[in-house]
């Protein structure tokens, strides 16, 4: 549409302008459990106004997201939470691993309790750095996002377990324990 | 006092006293444990009314009796404001008398210390685990507990009214059941991210509720006994994330006590300072997330606009935002920048702006006035039952501050009222919560005026971490410097419990020190457990709705409260 209300034609692929769409409207569903979460709800508040890049109708149900914000500390009793979070939602979805924790489970939450990190039952997109990370860091990883999801690019299969490898990393056999 | 109750209820029982002189007695015999506690729950002249903390540790190497463990209940008198410990040796299969039948509020902690250590409690309603999977084996807190053992679970745990499981045929009942059983969280936005409620419903009124925590266990006190003091340090940021300063200063404090250290003068105002800071950020959260959960998006946009101001403030100041690991044991990591006066100045002068805004917006309100009065009511004797503290017991018309009735560093030398409400309800909790951000600027303001200067770090050579630019240039600072960081401080054995008034109440840290650069037994008293056990028997009664308003009063913080 210009301006003074005449029409213009952008000649372009469906899937390019589907790929525009996808980029400027992303939909967050935060799983904030701890630390980070505070960290997520500064990044849509006021001062840092999560909005200004499109990503600010934070939805809690996985049915109405497309963007899995994971900020904070999966324990093993949490893991099968998220795994389940993860699979309602539909295709296309990605998904920020936000913080240390969720990352690589920390250098700091090595105990009985702590999964280390998310990528061993959900796939992950984005991972930002930091404990916790600071809201510009957020907001950079969700324009990192809009450029993956611009060019396409490929996403690795090792770093994706699909729900057998899931179900594999969240059962407990005594033998795999390494000690 | 200490004599008084040492003379009275010393007989044929140990009594000793811990690092800081506070009473502990000792016995062996679990009848004898249970009576002392009932009679010194009755006693008209102690009134010990309130059970601060009850948990055990390992005393695998025998060192404190012949017994496996030791159980340490920790009571205190609102109305005297003492404090006594008693300790009870326990083996392996005996099984101590509940306290349930005293304090209803003992039921989650014993049940704590059942999953934790193994202990049976004789008589407890709903001896299951807390903190673990109910599938778990082996208990993590005993020293033999492997600390990377994990026993992952491919499903959550199902519903629970009780001791046992709810079968699934109950749950998938037809709509014409009076009995609607619901499941809110552990992913609800209204609970946190890692709270999660089972309710059974009757039309839309909760009759029975139980909560399930445990979705953010990290197992901290497991790594208290594998890290040094100082790097454990970094973990009680972690803790209450939203008050992270609170968190570092009763921790450094408490490992001050354990070595006999009195930090400067400038080092104390500073922290105070910091402390009452740390508190309006936490009441600023609290107060704007529980009107978020009923609709008002308003006073979260304007109160989170102050939020980022202290935040800068504290970045300033130590570098993270958040995690804060301002503190060190003996001192601080930085003095304050030269700024930071001014800026805390600004702070004071204007955030009353806001308040008075809120004020405005929220008070007489007639949306926010029928949503929360009446609202998730804990009487008074309730209060005292469930062990609560902090604005929520003063809420509950109790009046009870520990920075007032048991002082710390300079808290008896600045002026500042205790607020307090009448009927426990959420309403009240709110305005508490307004009034105490005013009191923190209060003393804030004294703070300021008063902070003296000089050093920041106290000249002990056991603590004082050398200054970086002669770590670099002198040869002695830097083997000092480093045995500090690869060896740790070394901490005489003893013990000591300390507390602060936290934002949320009463944060204790227990340490049993056996020597050395680690503890042998970290225990972190933390407000948001019994917060959270009241809030079981406090949605009784109420809507779904007013539940969720119930919870965002009472600012659980999941970090805190599974540790």
């Amino acid at each position: 549409m210009e301006k003074d209300g005449s029409t213009v034609i952008y000649p372009t692929l469906l899937e390019e302008a589907i790929k525009w769409a996808h980029k400027n409207s992303l939909w967050p569903m935060p799983f904030a459990t701890s630390c980070c979460g505070i960290e997520v709800m500064s990044t849509l508040s006021s001062t840092y106004d999560l909005s200004r890049f499109g990503a600010e109708v934070v939805r809690f149900s996985p049915r109405q997201a497309d963007l899995l914000i994971v900020a904070g500390t999966i324990t093993t009793k949490m893991a099968p939470v998220l795994r389940s979070i993860y699979e309602q939602i539909l295709e296309p979805k990605w998904v920020i691993s936000m913080g240390a924790c969720a990352c690589s489970g920390g250098g700091i939450f090595d105990t009985y309790s702590v999964l280390m990190g998310i990528d061993q039952v959900i796939p992950v997109d984005v991972y930002v750095p930091g404990c916790p990370p600071i809201p510009e860091g957020l907001i950079h990883s969700i324009l990192h996002l809009q450029q993956v999801i611009e060019k396409s690019a490929e996403r690795r299969p090792a770093m994706r377990p699909n729900h057998e490898d899931a179900m594999n990393a969240m059962s407990y056999r005594k033998s795999a324990q390494e000690t | 006092m200490g004599n008084a109750l040492l003379e009275k209820y010393s007989e044929g029982r140990l009594c000793l006293a811990d690092t800081t002189g506070e009473p502990v007695l000792w016995t062996n015999s679990i009848a004898d444990a249970f009576d002392l506690l009932k009679r010194l729950h009755a006693d008209d002249t102690l009134k010990f009314d309130f059970l601060s903390d009850l948990t055990a540790y390992d005393n695998g190497d025998r060192r404190d009796g012949a017994k496996r463990f030791v159980l340490v209940y920790q009571i205190l008198s609102t109305v005297t404001h003492a404090r006594l410990r008693i300790k009870l040796g326990v083996d392996e299969g005996e099984e101590p008398l509940s306290l349930v039948s005293l304090w209803p509020g003992a039921n989650w902690l014993e049940r704590e210390v059942f999953d934790m250590y193994g202990i049976k409690f004789n008589g407890h309603p709903n001896l299951r685990r807390i903190l673990m999977d109910e599938r778990f084996t082996g208990h993590p807190l005993r020293k033999e507990y492997p600390l990377r053992e994990r026993q992952p679970f491919p499903d959550n745990i199902p519903l629970h009214l009780g001791a046992h499981p709810l079968p699934h045929d109950v749950i998938h009942d037809d709509i014409y059941n009076p009995n609607i059983l619901i499941n809110i969280g552990p992913a609800h936005p209204a609970f946190h991210g890692t709270l999660r409620v089972m309710c059974r419903l009757n039309g839309e009124t909760i009759e029975d509720a139980a909560c399930e925590i445990g979705y953010l266990h990290r197992g901290m006190e497991k790594l208290g006994e594998y890290k040094t003091y100082h790097q454990w340090l970094v973990y009680t940021d972690r803790m209450n994330y939203c008050s992270a300063l609170n968190n570092n200063i009763a921790y450094s404090m408490t490992v001050e006590k354990l070595m006999g250290i009195t930090v400067t003068e400038r080092c104390m105002w500073l922290r105070m300072m910091l402390m009452e800071l740390a508190r309006i950020i936490d009441h600023i959260i609290c107060v704007a997330i529980n009107a978020l959960d009923m609709g008002a998006m308003t006073v979260f946009w304007l109160m989170y606009y102050w939020r980022e101001e202290a935040y800068t403030m504290i970045e300033s100041l130590c570098g993270m935002r958040l995690t804060t690991t301002a503190t060190r044991i003996g001192g601080m990591s930085y003095d304050i920048p030269d700024d930071f006066i001014p800026r805390m100045k600004k702070f004071v002068k204007d955030f009353p702006s806001c308040l008075v805004e809120i004020n405005r917006l929220l008070t007489g309100n007639r949306i926010w006035i029928d949503r929360t009065k009446n609202v998730g009511k804990i009487s008074k004797e309730d209060a005292l039952k469930l062990s609560i503290t902090g604005p929520c017991l003063r809420a509950s018309g109790i009046d009870f501050d520990l920075r007032r009735d048991r002082p710390y560093y300079a808290y008896n030398e600045v002026v500042f009222d205790v607020a307090i409400g009448t009927h426990g309800d959420v309403y009240d909790r709110y305005l508490v919560r307004m009034e105490e951000m005013r009191q923190s600027l209060r003393i804030i303001e004294q703070c300021i005026e008063r902070l003296p200067g000089g050093p920041i770090w106290v000249e002990d050579p056991r603590v004082r971490i050398p200054e970086k630019a002669d770590v670099y240039t002198k040869m002695e600072v830097m083997i000092h410097h480093f045995k500090i960081f690869m060896e740790g401080i070394n901490v005489p054995s003893g013990e000591v419990y300390n507390a602060v008034e936290g934002p949320n109440g009463e944060l204790g840290f227990y340490i049993v020190s056996r020597g050395g650069p680690k503890a042998w037994r970290m225990r972190v008293k933390a407000p948001s457990f019994m917060l959270f056990q009241s809030y079981e028997h406090s949605i009784i009664g109420y809507k779904i709705p007013d539940a969720i308003a119930n919870l965002g009063s009472l600012n659980i913080i999941a970090g805190e409260l599974d540790r």
